[in-house]
């Protein structure tokens, strides 16, 4: 009572105040169960600061470099080193994030959400639609993923939507695969068959029943597939077809000049290296938590 | 058992039209005409030193004059006949250096393979026989790391560190396995090794799951009950029935590691298809790119095929009836 009413005096209205509260405890009892998957959320939440406070965190200009301080290692000035231009590798890599997480988080909603919405869809309808569906994610599913994506990144020009797409477009069939499988078991539950009793529309069926329930796996998968989108789009800028020069992406602050200079300035490797590795295993431990937490039947596994 | 063969192999066709059809599409909406692209090229490819042949005449010659869907059943009926065109870039048949770098792609990925299973069925084993120990965590923390690190970094790190402290360069060139094994494996090895460790993680995972799964199972428990070792009944009863599991997903992860490939090959100087394709694409010589796209993939189909018959082997409930 007292709570509720200290909550007023702030000037909150009450439920909201106590969803609050609920959800912090909802969250400190995530952290205490899985403390692996709380390490990943710290890291997630951290990089998300890092990109949208980048302005205030790089201590400099990502792009211009200072001409005297060119290769220098890593010091308190320059806390990950410099570049053959002399441009700070930490504020470098404190603007990759921002490339980073945005081609991850709207290629995998793009295309792990669209899949995902597509393989429910083709696992209600059923019938011809559904074999013929499947088949064309078969072929798909045929190419790696990387292949794929620089084959389309190839065709379509380089560019950040265009990165954004190709990854999109390669992670389209596993979502699809999994929702199926996921609406064909709920499917056979006795809801489900409730609902039609009583003459609910399919439409109705499948936004009120079908995929509130099927959202948990949607949010696992997402996670890991996030950080593996992260992996991809290092992968096509290191190999030049990713995000364009004015941007720093990890990726590509490795290739080129940075890969003739690795013997004498080992850091320009090593650093945007390490933070492609923090970020992803950031996205699996949290992956790997919500699995936990949300299929019990994989729990202590 | 035969049949079921037969019957796995026709189940291909559909999907490699389909592919082969993307593929097509594909090339065709890239921008831009391939003609001018040819033509305007000063790159050194064959058809800009070769100099003066006119836009129609290559037109002709890279059959473009033909409608879309004669094009596509042309290069079909090509492809069926072994014939994949020849390179824009270099004018050489394309089938030639396919066939010269697959064996070593081919080899690449099964050492990785073969390596990530050397070290994940083990590792996983232990994970599970001593599940949540000191031992398990460790084990399920660096599986979880190598799941995070990007291969080509570690490619990267291993030859800067090679090159720093032990003045080592891996050997470049086309080393054969039968022509000089020596050079092939000190090639390959490193890369076969990073392709290996993702391969490692996620098969230390899944032998993990799989074996606390059977040592539930009522014939683990009458095994032991029996008075079997217990490292008998680890090794025959338990890990043959969770071994399944890992062989499909060790098929599976076939084709990424073909990903995989791509760009240590390129990182490593190795001769392979991997390198073709990123050439090729810098190259824009879309013939290759689409004979190697294919080829992937149906390499990629065939190791499904494999890995489907292997389950009768290894679990002699399911039959192919």
């Amino acid at each position: 009572m007292s709570k509720e009413r200290a909550v007023e005096r702030i000037g909150i209205e009450p439920r909201v105040g106590r969803r609050i509260q609920r959800s912090l405890a909802g969250l400190a009892t995530f952290a205490r169960r899985q403390p692996l998957g709380a390490i990943g959320l710290v890291v997630i939440v951290a990089s998300l600061l890092a990109a949208v406070l980048a302005n205030w965190v790089a201590p400099y200009d990502p792009n211009v470099g200072t001409a005297d301080d060119r290769l220098v290692g890593p010091s308190a000035k320059y806390f990950f080193g410099t570049d053959h231009q002399g441009r700070d590798q930490f504020s470098r890599i404190v603007y990759g994030t921002r490339i980073s997480l945005m081609v991850s988080f709207f290629s995998i909603a793009l295309g792990t959400g669209g899949g995902y919405l597509l393989g429910i869809i083709s696992g209600y309808i059923g019938g011809k639609f559904d074999i013929l569906f499947q088949r064309v994610m078969d072929a798909i599913l045929a190419f790696p993923s990387l292949l794929l994506a620089l084959v389309l990144v190839a065709v379509l020009s380089p560019g950040i939507d265009k990165v954004i797409i190709a990854i999109a477009i390669a992670y389209t069939p596993r979502a699809a695969r999994v929702s199926r499988g996921v609406v064909l078991s709920l499917k056979e539950n006795v809801y489900v068959d409730a609902a039609r009793v009583i003459g609910a529309s399919p439409t109705r069926i499948m936004l009120r029943h079908v995929l509130p329930n099927s959202l948990a796996p949607f949010l696992v998968l997402a996670s890991v597939a996030l950080g593996s989108a992260i992996l991809t789009e290092a992968a096509l800028s290191y190999l030049g077809l990713g995000v364009p020069p004015p941007h720093s992406s990890w990726g590509q602050m490795m290739s080129g000049a940075a890969q003739s200079f690795a013997t004498i300035a080992p850091w320009l490797i090593i650093f945007p290296g390490v933070a492609i590795a923090v970020l992803v295993l950031g996205f699996n431990l949290f992956g790997d938590a919500l699995r936990d937490v949300w299929d019990p039947k994989l729990r202590g596994r | 058992m035969a049949k079921y063969i037969v019957q796995r192999l026709l189940l291909i066709i559909p999907t490699i039209l389909l592919l082969t059809l993307l593929v097509f599409v594909l090339m065709r909406v890239l921008p831009g005409d391939v003609v001018q692209l040819i033509l305007g090229d000063d790159s050194g490819g064959f058809v800009s030193k070769g100099g003066n042949m006119s836009a129609d005449v290559l037109r002709e010659r890279l059959g473009l004059n033909q409608p879309l869907h004669m094009q596509y059943l042309t290069w079909l009926w090509d492809m069926v006949r072994g014939d994949f065109g020849r390179s824009i870039y270099s004018n050489t048949p394309v089938m030639e250096d396919i066939l010269l770098r697959l064996p070593i792609t081919i080899q690449l990925a099964l050492m990785g393979t073969i390596l990530g299973m050397l070290l994940g069925i083990p590792m996983g084993i232990l994970s599970a026989v001593y599940h949540n120990s000191w031992m398990d965590n460790l084990l399920r923390f660096q599986s979880i790391m190598f799941l995070a690190v990007p291969s080509f970094w570690l490619g990267l790190v291993v030859i800067l560190a090679g090159s720093i402290w032990f003045n080592y360069v891996p050997p470049i060139g086309r080393n054969v396995l039968w022509e000089n094994p020596i050079d092939n494996l000190l090639q390959l090895m490193w890369p076969a090794l990073i392709l290996g460790s993702s391969g490692m993680a996620v098969k230390a995972r899944m032998t993990r799951s799989a074996m606390l799964e059977v040592l539930r199972e009522d014939y683990i428990r009458t095994a032991r009950s029996k008075g079997l070792a217990e490292q008998i009944v680890i090794m025959r009863h338990a890990l043959k029935n969770a071994l399944i599991p890992v062989v499909t997903l060790s098929g599976l992860t076939f084709a990424s590691l073909m990903g995989g490939t791509v760009i240590l090959e390129s990182i490593f100087a190795i001769p392979g298809m991997g390198q073709l394709f990123i050439l090729s694409i810098q190259r824009q010589d879309y013939t290759v790119v689409q004979s190697t796209v294919v080829v992937f993939a149906l390499v990629f189909m065939l190791v499904n095929l494999v890995v489907d018959l292997t389950y009768g082997w290894l679990d002699p409930r399911i039959s192919y009836s």
